[in-house]
């Protein structure tokens, strides 16, 4: 068992200001930090393609079978890193979905968790009830980062 | 005019011989990222959970056309406020979930997360579903969340 410690630091300034003006007329500033009990590890970097199903894992970004045959709510689960790594003119917008392994870039495509522009981030508690999938708009080798920590408590 | 919110996440973690706090690695781990991100608007609020699941966030609350990918959408923290009686005491645990429905069954595939106490999220939306709570006890101001409306959204 190790522990990870995971912060964000959300930030804004009042909407008056001349750079950067945020989207209230007060400043924001919110930081929330956390240390998890995690048993393991895994990380890797992929491509994605705009035709779904030809990339790495066949669209799979995780596979809740890997990591768990139970997925009880508390007990069973992971954190989930995810960035978009491709450079900020790329245009390539991953999406991240769950359920079946489909195309995700329909517009609204329920089964589309979210879509991560280029350089946008998401951590999350992930509980393997479901397979994690990813799709693009595009060809791009390298773009997707992922990192799983396993829940200590997971089966 | 363009409104921004900063982001920065960190994960760090001790190596795995350290004497305090050790890691899941041999080696430390330090990942740092940031983003800035533009938005129109900012809700914000802090809710009370009971045993009959809580809708969190309404996506036709946000768009009146449709959900175009990489264009409508939102970024949503979440953080359960709750403090943890025992480790193996999973009363407080938050589910967040997609669907109208209890998400607290064993292999519930509707349930994306659950947040122990203390923990939290930080994601985008993309509007294709409605965010639930639900949870195993009542509890007052258990759930902060906090939405930030992407700029392009309509």
């Amino acid at each position: 068992m190790g522990v990870i410690k995971p912060t964000l630091t959300l930030t804004a300034n009042a909407s008056s200001a001349t750079t950067d003006a945020g989207p209230l007329s007060i400043a924001l500033s919110l930081s929330a930090t956390d240390s998890l009990a995690v048993t393991a590890v895994r990380s890797k970097i992929l491509d994605v393609y705009g035709a779904h199903g030809s990339g790495d894992d066949g669209g799979i970004l995780w596979d809740a079978s890997d990591f768990t045959a139970s997925g009880e709510a508390g007990v069973d689960g992971a954190f989930v890193y995810i960035k978009n790594v491709t450079a900020a003119d790329s245009g390539r917008n991953i999406m991240i979905g769950a359920a079946t392994l489909e195309n995700l870039s329909s517009n609204g495509e329920a089964d589309r968790l979210f879509t991560l522009l280029p350089q946008e981030f998401a951590f999350f508690p992930w509980d393997c009830t479901v397979d994690l999938n990813f799709d693009a708009n595009g060809d791009t080798t390298n773009a997707l980062e992922t990192w799983v920590f396993v829940r200590t408590g997971t089966a | 005019m363009a409104k921004y919110i900063s982001t920065t996440l960190t994960i760090t973690s001790n190596a795995y011989d350290a004497t305090t706090n050790p890691g899941p690695t041999t080696s430390p781990l330090a990942i740092s990222v940031t983003d800035l991100l533009d938005v129109t608007e900012v809700s914000s609020k802090i809710i009370d959970v009971t045993t009959t699941h809580t809708l969190l966030w309404d996506a036709s609350d946000y768009f009146t056309t449709n959900a175009d990918t990489g264009i409508d959408g939102a970024y949503v923290y979440f953080k359960n406020l709750l403090a943890e009686n025992t480790t193996a005491d999973l009363l407080h645990d938050l589910v967040i979930h997609n669907t109208d429905a209890t998400a607290l069954a064993v292999d519930h595939a509707p349930r994306m997360f659950t947040l122990q106490p203390g923990e939290w999220a930080w994601m985008p939306w993309d509007l294709t579903q409605d965010l639930y709570c639900d949870a195993a006890e009542t509890n007052a101001g258990a759930l902060e969340t906090i939405l930030f409306v992407r700029t392009t959204t309509v």
